[in-house]
């Protein structure tokens, strides 16, 4: 229980830590959409060394990124598998009684599992240089159009940053309530699983006591201090797009653009030279 | 039944960005049947000290003995141990959960795996000892207590483990005067019928001072001194240096000191300094003199 650090946010003072959130905002989402977009080998190759670099860029340790890995390594594995034994081709490279492995299933397997693997540290990285609270603003500031339809923005950003501050105090006191109990001989982790489940109710029950009282103090602060008495609040931290944003929107546009290039025009045909080059000689 | 606590260092969120040295080559040795109290400015290491006292957080470098009980070793006899050292939380009264105050109190006897009949004397014992009223307060709602009896179900819920060592965290925090007179004579009783070892984080160096027999300081992670609290409060200067204070008591007798009065023994309560002012000035008679 110690050693979570909520939002995983990890502090250094890079370029990419200081780049306006929403400029990241962006980046990811069409990022996330981009790779499944990637098609031949060769851009999977480019999307890596992208990521690497990006990693090296950020300073934080290549380790922490994997380490965000490690928690749906589980996932990956399953889409590997499931693509090896369930695509079927024509070509069977391997086979045992029912079971067998065709070179369009590993193709396909190698692909999906590096696609999911691609998507996860990419997306880490997000979470990794900007801190939760940057995100809302971010979020907020990009959802601001929509106000013209009255979706409300302002109120929706406050929910979700009050619950973002919040998770850590919980954690924190999730911590002290079970440190108390186990003083009083609880024990969290073991018999079977309706026994655990149990043994969390006298952790539970102070939690959502505590958790309405904070609530409950927390609308009285905000009632006395006027929330909702302007319809315009002002920032305290005002974003600005700065050239390096600009700089940085504008190289992910073309990296976009060779993933799309590759897919649509050239069908794959990096991949067809790269073979080549490998196979023929 | 001693804890001897040599060389402990513990480091919090070790290899993250947030690593944080709570506690750095402490050694201490906590005596039988003492009262002791310890004290250090707010981020000391006072909470990760003593939660180290019954295996909360596990000896990570050092060496660490309760009784006969090697906390240091790979494997600790967690049910034994938490029946021997109880742990009274700041604020203990958020952990309270249970539909009704007995049901609380027995729920550590419970886990110690004791028959029935055996929980239902203690919890009855524990309340008592806690001076609450068992046969007015075991079927109500732990909830709907007042503040102050809310403290006293929730210490009678270690009290009934009977620990032969009581560890109190900060125990009179966010209560009124009297609601803290109160909650420190109830630890001073429970010392003399049920714990005959106590150890207590305080903040206040009035309450340290009429109570502690030993008072340890802490200041960045370490022990910085161990003194009868006679001794300790007459090194104002170094105490201030660690944004601690003296008792009132220990101010005054400090500041006539100063002022060339100087009375042989320190003063630990206000009731005290002022019988040894009245002997110091009038020879207890109460007449002036020049
Ligand atoms: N769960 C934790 N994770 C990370 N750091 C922690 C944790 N608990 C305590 N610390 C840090 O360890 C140091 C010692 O904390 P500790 O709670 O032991 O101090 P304390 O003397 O009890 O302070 P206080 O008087 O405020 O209760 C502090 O700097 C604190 O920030
Ligand atoms: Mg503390």
């Amino acid at each position: 229980m110690n050693n979570i650090s909520f939002g995983q946010y990890y502090p250094s003072n890079s370029f990419i830590h200081r780049l306006d959130p929403r400029v990241k905002l962006i980046c990811a989402v069409i990022y996330v959409a981009a790779i499944f977009f990637v098609d031949s080998y060769f851009v999977y190759a480019a999307v890596l060394l992208f990521g690497i670099t990006v990693i090296a860029l950020s300073r934080v340790p290549i380790g922490t990124v994997l380490k965000t890995v490690k928690s749906v390594l589980f996932l990956i594995l399953l889409t590997f598998a499931l693509n090896l034994f369930l695509v079927s081709g024509d070509k069977v490279l391997w086979s045992w009684k029912f079971i067998k492995i065709t070179a369009t299933g590993l193709d396909y397997a190698v692909r999906m599992a590096f696609r999911l693997f691609l998507l996860i540290t990419g997306t880490s990285l997000l979470t990794l240089t900007t801190t939760p609270m940057e995100l809302t603003d971010g979020l907020e500031s990009l959802m601001t159009p929509l106000k013209a339809v009255r979706f409300p923005v302002r109120d929706i950003a406050l929910i979700m940053s009050i619950a973002l501050r919040f998770i850590p105090t919980l954690m924190e006191e999730t911590t002290k309530i079970m440190n108390a109990q186990k003083a009083r001989g609880a024990s969290f982790d073991t018999g079977n699983l309706l026994k655990r489940v149990k043994a969390l109710l006298p952790v539970l029950i102070p939690l959502f006591v505590s958790a309405f009282r904070r609530a409950e103090e927390l609308a009285l602060a905000m009632d006395s201090r006027c929330y909702d008495a302007t319809p315009n609040r002002t920032r305290r931290r005002q974003f600005k797009i700065n050239m390096v944003d600009i700089a940085v929107l504008l190289i992910f546009a073309a990296f976009i653009t060779l993933i799309i290039l590759d897919k649509y025009l050239w069908g794959g045909a990096m991949d067809g030279i790269i073979y080549g080059l490998i196979f023929k000689k | 039944m001693p804890i001897v606590i040599k060389d402990l260092t513990y480091t919090y969120m070790r290899k993250t960005p947030y690593e944080k040295k709570a506690l750095d080559r402490l050694t201490l040795t906590v005596n039988d049947g003492e009262f002791l109290c310890i004290i250090g400015a707010t981020g000391s290491g006072k909470s990760t000290l003593i939660q180290h006292m019954n295996a909360l957080i596990r000896v990570e470098s050092g060496e660490m003995t309760v009784d006969d009980m090697v906390l240091h070793a790979k494997r600790v006899d967690l049910r034994r141990l938490r029946g021997k050292v109880g742990m009274v939380f700041q604020y203990p009264e958020y952990q309270l959960f249970e539909e009704t105050v007995a049901k609380d109190v027995a729920f550590g006897p419970k886990n110690m795996g004791l028959p029935q009949e055996e929980i239902a004397v203690r919890v009855r014992e524990a309340i008592r000892l806690c001076g609450l009223d068992y046969d007015e307060i075991k079927d109500r709602s732990p909830f709907e207590l007042s503040g102050g009896q809310k403290r006293r179900a929730a210490i009678a819920g270690v009290v009934a483990m009977r620990p032969e060592i009581l560890i109190l965290d900060e125990p009179t925090a966010g209560l009124d005067p009297e609601g803290r007179r109160d909650i420190l004579e109830l630890a001073r009783s429970l010392q003399r019928e049920a714990s005959p070892t106590v150890i207590m984080v305080s903040h206040n160096m009035d309450e340290v001072a009429r109570h502690a027999d030993r008072v340890a300081v802490l200041a960045d992670g370490g022990i910085k001194t161990v003194l009868p609290p006679r001794e300790l409060f007459k090194q104002e200067a170094m105490l201030e240096e660690l944004g601690l204070g003296v008792p009132v008591s220990a101010k005054l007798w400090n500041l006539l000191k100063a002022a060339g009065a100087e009375m042989p023994l320190l003063p630990l309560v206000p009731e005290e300094f002022a019988a040894m002012f009245a002997d110091y000035a009038g020879g207890g008679k109460g007449e002036r003199r020049e």
